[in-house]
């Protein structure tokens, strides 16, 4: 299997090329993965990043500079900061209450709201959801979804996924639910529940 | 202050009363003090699995109606006669003759002198169940593995989270996995899916239980079985405990008869 990002020294320095056929969850986990293993290597120096093809948003980008800052190493974009644009569907709340994608919301697609979301199918890796309200998926989430208060969906695999600024912490998990879990803040740390979870008879 | 939990079902026939029996006496041999109180009044059986018909001189309507203290109805376990009592109910008269704030006022009373008040509910959604959830702060949902009883229990779990019952656990009673996983009857899994709450015991179809019913003896305090043990696994994750279910698909084969459980 190819790797999902090869590394190259070139006259202006070390440069990381991305893998266009990998998934960006894949390119981050190895380019974690580089980085812890030769730590001492990289600390301190700089590393560009070419992207070769690979949709980078702006929030893509954040998470490669966030990733590079905490083990020291300065980053940069090759090819100044042209970003892949995302689509930004029509948000407009139709009765203040929530805005319905009747879709998927595919890779490079991106929902701006002031009000609830509620997404008919997947939020898949490459896509954006940003409001101060909650969010309700139809279907897992690859992508990235930011919320106000809770998130309810049917697997949580996300890109990135922030409530009211508190992110999201937990490994990779391959499960996806046959019913509706919330993600919620519980004690400054986002917990997934059942949803209308019921007290059983157990002792505590 | 003990813990009043109402045995409940919806459907008729489904183990309630052997199962308040046996988790009743389960409880009372981890060292509970248990009343296990009838309320299918005019149609009484706890008695009769306890062996007790012989034993009754006051009932709980007589209590109700003020012929006599809740003491005086009380009557003692033939084995474990200093920690499981039964309340018994009334033969004579019907569910019409319910007077739910008097029921509840007795439950009540039993709760701040017991560690657990186990109610037997009648079947049905009427009158008598009804009175028997009144003052119960838990229930246990009992089903077997058939999709009329798991119908009529989705009706009662939602009847009781109108009612402020605080947890609710579902019992399968009457399990047979050999017949799920040929998928003659649902499985476990498929249940829990569709009900959507805690399952805390699964109890195997097992003809003595019949058998001690008409000997009027509770099963768990004569025998070990893997039944037994199913009934004594649910008592003791009711107290808290976290027991994995028990794969009652072993075969009994030579090998197995030396394999320590």
């Amino acid at each position: 299997m190819e790797k999902p990002a090869l590394f190259r020294g070139t006259g202006e320095g070390i440069t990381m090329v991305l893998n266009p056929n990998a998934q960006f969850h894949e390119i981050l986990e190895f380019l974690k993965g580089i980085l812890e293993e030769r730590k001492t290597f990289f600390s301190g120096g700089a590393v560009t990043v070419d992207p070769n093809g690979v949709p980078l948003g702006k929030s893509e980008i954040n998470l490669v500079k966030e990733l590079f800052q905490n083990f020291g190493v300065e980053f940069k974009l090759k090819g100044g900061i042209e970003l892949h644009k995302k689509e930004e569907l029509e948000a407009v709340p139709e009765n203040k209450e929530a805005v319905v994608i009747q879709q998927t919301l595919r890779s490079g697609q991106c929902v701006n709201s002031q009000g609830n979301v509620v997404i008919l199918g997947d939020v898949n890796e490459g896509a954006e959801i940003n409001t101060t309200k909650n969010v309700y998926i139809f279907g897992i989430i690859r992508g990235i979804v930011n919320a106000g208060d809770h998130i309810v969906s049917l697997g949580f695999q996300p890109l990135r996924m922030t409530i009211n600024g508190i992110q999201f912490d937990e490994k990779f998990v391959e499960k996806t639910y046959r019913k509706p879990r919330i993600a919620q803040v519980v004690n400054e740390k986002i917990v997934i529940k059942i949803l209308g979870e019921k007290k059983s008879l157990r002792r505590k | 202050m003990g813990r009043a939990i109402v045995i409940t079902s919806g459907k008729g026939g489904v183990g309630k009363t052997t199962i308040t029996a046996n988790l009743g006496a389960s409880l009372a041999k981890l060292k509970k003090k248990v009343v296990l109180v009838d309320m299918d009044i005019g149609l009484r059986n706890l008695d009769v699995v306890m062996g007790l018909e012989n034993k009754i001189v006051y009932n709980i309507i007589d209590v109700a109606e003020g012929r006599c203290k809740i003491v005086q109805a009380l009557i003692r376990d033939k084995h474990l006669n200093n920690s499981l009592f039964l309340l018994p109910a009334s033969q004579i008269h019907t569910k019409d003759d319910i007077d739910i704030d008097k029921i509840c006022e007795i439950i009540r009373a039993i709760k701040g002198s017991f560690d657990y008040v186990l109610v037997d509910s009648p079947a049905g959604i009427e009158h008598g169940f009804d009175s028997a959830i009144t003052a119960a702060d838990e229930a246990l949902v009992v089903v077997t593995p058939d999709v009329s009883s798991i119908r009529d229990a989705d009706r009662v779990i939602g009847l009781l989270e109108n009612r402020g019952i605080d947890g609710t656990s579902l019992i399968i009673n009457r399990h047979n996995p050999t017949f799920a996983k040929r998928k003659k009857i649902l499985d476990a899994e498929s249940i829990v899916d569709v009900l959507g709450i805690d399952l805390i015991g699964i109890i195997p179809e097992d003809p003595q239980v019949m058998e001690f019913t008409n000997k009027g003896e509770i099963l768990v305090l004569h025998k070990n079985n893997p039944t037994a043990k199913t009934f004594q696994n649910t008592a003791k994750r009711i107290e808290g405990e976290d027991i994995p279910f028990l794969d009652l698909k072993k075969k009994k084969s030579f090998f197995n008869l030396f394999k320590k459980k």
